[in-house]
């Protein structure tokens, strides 16, 4: 008696033990219907956002990169010119020749 | 007896004539005289002291400017920095004090002294604008070579910035020791400073061509 109530409750715990795959199997059709419905899903579009967004944004980062190196470049030859008037200075310094005070003796 | 009065009044009269008239000529020509001199020499004292204000006036301006070309520049250490801003000061109290002193100067002997000493001063000033001028420039140059040198892996064009570079702290540690009383012997050390400056500009330069052939190779 005593194992007859045993199996009866153990087999009455697996008949319990059924709901969640009922829960699960709902959920899983409601997930598909949504889908079916949204016609791809607002995921799929967050997705494409997502992945338009790191294009963008890595597109701008070379853009940024490209006008960065151009500024550099300009910069460097904007340099390079500036020694003419650097030298000038130098040769102006070695040539200079300080007012005559004692001239007028 | 009427006759001789009449020619010892004549005379008399005449004498007077002639002596106010010498007396006068006399004190003409020896007033003025005093007065000119004096005038002239005024006159002359003002226009050597314009002079010797002028010449102390452009050599402050131009070491005022430099105190600030020194500051800005990164290449020679903080100790140099210093040492050089300080001879610069030192330069600039001087002249200040020497300027206002010649124009306080009433007296022509100290006056001439003074502007002997403007004259003798000039190789402190002489010395220290061709410094700071070099300074500058090769302070540009391994401004440049330390920009230009990441950009490239061409070995030819990094020898020449490396080139370049080493030139640019040759010609500063040259100059860095020179006195102010070897000026203005010692100007055959600046110009050969300059000519490495000239130098390394021209590798920077052959550099950047290289690095530009390099980028626009497909």
């Amino acid at each position: 008696m005593e194992n007859q109530t045993s199996v009866n409750g153990q087999f009455g715990s697996f008949q319990n033990k059924k709901w969640p795959w009922i829960v699960g199997a709902v959920a899983v059709v409601g997930i598909l219907i949504y889908f079916v419905i949204d016609g791809g899903g607002s995921l799929v579009n967050n997705w494409s956002s997502i992945t338009e967004f790191q294009n963008t944004n890595l597109n701008q980062t070379n853009q940024t990169n490209s006008n960065n190196s151009s500024t550099e470049n300009k910069d460097i030859d904007n340099l390079l010119n500036q020694l003419d008037l650097e030298e000038s200075r130098v040769n102006q310094s070695l040539n200079d020749t300080p007012i005559d005070i004692m001239t007028d003796d | 007896m009427k006759k001789n009065n009449l020619i010892i009044s004549i005379l008399i009269f005449f004498g007077i004539i002639f002596s106010v008239s010498v007396f006068a000529k006399n004190n003409i020509a020896e007033v003025p005289a005093g007065s000119e001199n004096t005038t002239a020499q005024a006159v002359l004292m003002a226009k050597q002291k314009d002079k010797a204000v002028q010449e102390v006036d452009r050599r402050i301006a131009f070491l005022n400017e430099a105190i600030e070309k020194i500051q800005i520049t990164k290449k020679i250490n903080t100790d140099q920095k210093n040492a050089l801003i300080i001879q610069v000061q030192n330069e600039i109290t001087f002249l200040q004090q020497l300027k206002e002193k010649i124009k306080a100067d009433t007296d022509k002997t100290t006056l001439l002294e003074d502007r002997k000493l403007v004259v003798q001063r000039y190789k402190v000033f002489g010395l220290l604008q061709s410094e700071i001028a070099i300074i500058a420039y090769a302070d540009k140059i391994l401004n440049i070579a330390d920009l230009m040198d990441p950009q490239t892996t061409n070995t030819e064009a990094k020898n020449k910035i490396a080139d370049a570079k080493s030139k640019a702290q040759k010609a500063i540690s040259d100059i860095l020791v020179l006195t102010f009383d070897g000026f203005p012997q010692n100007k055959s050390v600046l110009k050969a400073s300059k000519d490495l400056l000239t130098s390394a500009r021209q590798e920077l330069n052959e550099a950047r061509v290289i690095i530009k052939q390099g980028t626009t190779q497909p």
